[in-house]
């Protein structure tokens, strides 16, 4: 180990180069940029994080469900909502609906159909998905537009 | 001494002129108050014939009643447009008549409990079905004009059927299906002139009388507070003399 060991003599023109590559302007510039998109990155996640909308979708959860008619048959077009707030949806063709963005909580669910509907009562976690189930309309229609609730 | 004579005289000129000039701007400010006045009733969504209505109330030694109106004008009510109410409503010789699906609410006014004393109704039967009337209260309109309250109302589905009375609760437009409270009418109940109704609402329960009796009851804590309104039912049109609107604790 000791024979491995530099000697006096050999520094005595001064310090030895030392074994490395010089310096690559391209190879700088490199590094720079990727630095500086790592940079951007972290600063688009850091604003991200900090959105009202980000905070929103940690902070609240969803509804989900199906509507159907008398028969079962699924029901597009009902309307899903949650009095009070602008959360509003409504079903698809399958009778299916999504509403996102709702503050946690028991929340009270409006469905309906032609200007007659029912509320229910769903529990909302926050960055859940809550299903209402297989919800029933009245589809028959009074000549005044309403659904024949009577 | 002549000096202060011509000086005398001069400030006696300028004092007259600044008087004139004073007279223009005081009709100026007080035009300018009277605007701003109006414009920011306008802005807030008071009727300035609501205003009018409840000073001459007060004024008139009677400070229970805290809407009075005929309908020699439709100022202050505004129609809801929304799809289900689509028929027109409008005054003549006094009286608010409604074409089947016309419903109207009373804007700037915002109570919690009151009492609904609806004048004279007439109902013309337009259809042989879905005649009837209804009277909102703790209404709201969202900001798509449709309506968030209650209503009582009174409704015939067909020839055959004696008629039904019953508050229902109005959630974005929508009628709950299940009424908060409903009830048979008695036996030859008056279609065409239905009994002198009043509505009470205190708290979260409503109480609706015919003729001075109460006829049914309803209790609901969703909307505390909101304005009142009518409609006419599919099949009917309505014609309306008055609608007063009492404090609640002036009434038995």
């Amino acid at each position: 180990m000791v024979e491995n060991a530099p000697r006096l003599n050999d520094y005595a023109e001064g310090m030895p180069e030392r074994p490395g590559r010089a310096r690559d302007p391209q190879q700088m510039r490199r590094a720079a940029i990727i630095g500086l998109m790592l940079l951007a990155i972290g600063l688009t996640l850091a604003n991200v994080t900090q959105s009202r909308r980000w905070i929103m979708a940690r902070n609240t959860g969803a509804l989900t469900g199906s509507v159907v008619d008398e028969d079962g048959a699924p029901v597009a077009g009902a309307e899903v909502a949650i009095p009070g707030t602008r959360l509003e949806t409504v079903s698809d063709a399958a009778g299916r609906f999504e509403l996102t963005g709702i503050p946690p909580g028991t929340q009270t669910v409006l469905v309906a159909y032609h200007y007659v509907g029912d509320e229910y009562t769903a529990a909302i976690t926050p960055g859940q998905r809550t299903d209402l189930g297989t919800v029933r309309v009245i589809t028959a229609l009074r000549p005044d537009g309403r659904a024949a609730w009577r | 001494m002549h000096t202060n004579n011509k000086r005398s005289s001069i400030d006696t000129k300028a004092a007259q002129a600044r008087r004139g000039q004073s007279m223009t701007e005081y009709a100026l400010i007080l035009a300018l108050i009277l605007l701003s006045a109006f414009l920011t009733l306008q802005l807030m969504g008071i009727s300035v014939a609501d205003v009018y209505a409840r000073l001459a109330a007060l004024l008139g030694g009677d400070a229970c009643i805290a809407y009075d109106t005929g309908f020699d004008a439709l100022d202050g009510w505004s129609p809801v447009t929304d799809n289900l109410w689509r028929g027109d409503m409008t005054t003549a010789d006094g009286q608010l008549t409604g074409d089947p699906l016309s419903a109207i609410t009373l804007d700037g006014f915002d109570g919690e409990d009151y009492v609904i004393d609806v004048g004279r109704v007439r109902l013309d039967p337009v259809r042989p079905v879905y005649q009837g009337y209804g009277v909102m209260f703790r209404s709201n309109r969202d900001d798509r004009g449709r309506m968030n309250g209650y209503m009582f109302e009174i409704e015939k589905v067909n020839p055959n059927d004696r008629g039904t009375m019953y508050f229902s609760k109005w959630v974005n437009g929508n009628q709950i299906r299940r009424p908060i409270a409903s009830r048979p009418l008695a036996a030859g109940f008056d279609w065409q002139r239905p009994p002198h109704l009043k509505i009470a609402v205190a708290g979260d329960r409503f109480t609706a009388y015919f003729d001075g009796s109460p006829v049914l009851e309803g209790q609901d804590a969703t909307y505390t507070d909101g304005t009142v309104g009518v409609a006419a039912n599919w099949g009917s049109a309505l014609t309306l003399d008055s609608l007063r609107v009492n404090d609640s604790t002036c009434e038995p």
